[in-house]
């Protein structure tokens, strides 16, 4: 079966802005928070690896592509 | 290791990856979800990410990025380990307020120098190994 990728949309639609803890297989938001210290605080008693972290995203215009001067 | 391509609201599908990172005898407690980045020179982190790690940043020489829109912004640079697919691979990442709201991006310098990193758009996957003739 062809792979079409992870999905996180439906897993993100009730966040809008801050940093989210997913679990590992991208289906539900273990924890979320107002920067990366926020979020990293709370889960850091979880078993490593059982989550992700990751900002969350709302502004498809930005583009990432930085350049050292 | 193979990743899949994840969709983020309002992007494309993108290369984003977990990577585990150590700063001297600090880590995070977990991974953080990074850009496979072949448009940017460097590594560049979260500023939050770097104080977790326990980086003095009053130490640090400021250097000064471009984004594509030609906007300069302020980073500090540091040498940490980055662990990918159980590989660790030892970078220099810039650590900048302004990456705040993206993505962590891993990017040419280091990771690309250090790994065999294959985009299979066509698959949504990308394959990230280290080479085996330096490592």
């Amino acid at each position: 079966m062809a792979n079409k990728g992870v999905n996180l949309s439906s897993v993100l639609k009730s966040v809008s802005s801050g940093w989210v803890a997913i679990s590992s297989d991208y289906k539900r938001i273990v924890a979320k928070g107002r920067d990366f210290r926020a979020v990293n605080q709370k889960v850091s008693n979880l078993p490593h690896g059982s989550v992700v972290l990751m900002p969350v995203v709302k502004n498809p215009r930005y583009t990432v592509t930085l350049i050292l001067e | 290791m193979k990743f899949s391509y994840l969709q983020i609201p309002g992007f494309s599908k993108r290369p984003l990856v977990p990577v585990s990172f150590r700063f001297g005898s600090h880590h995070l407690s977990q991974p953080v979800l990074c850009l496979v980045d072949s448009g940017a020179d460097l590594t560049y982190l979260d500023m939050g990410v770097g104080e977790e790690l326990g980086i003095n940043f009053a130490k640090i020489k400021p250097l000064t990025s471009f984004s594509i829109n030609g906007r300069g912004f302020i980073g500090y640079p540091a040498k940490l380990v980055a662990e990918i697919g159980g590989w660790e691979f030892f970078l220099e990442a810039i650590f900048s307020r302004s990456v705040r709201r993206t993505f962590c991006v891993l990017g040419q310098e280091g990771l690309f120098d250090m790994a065999h990193i294959s985009f299979e758009r066509f698959s949504w996957e990308v394959e990230i190994n280290p080479r085996k003739e330096i490592n």
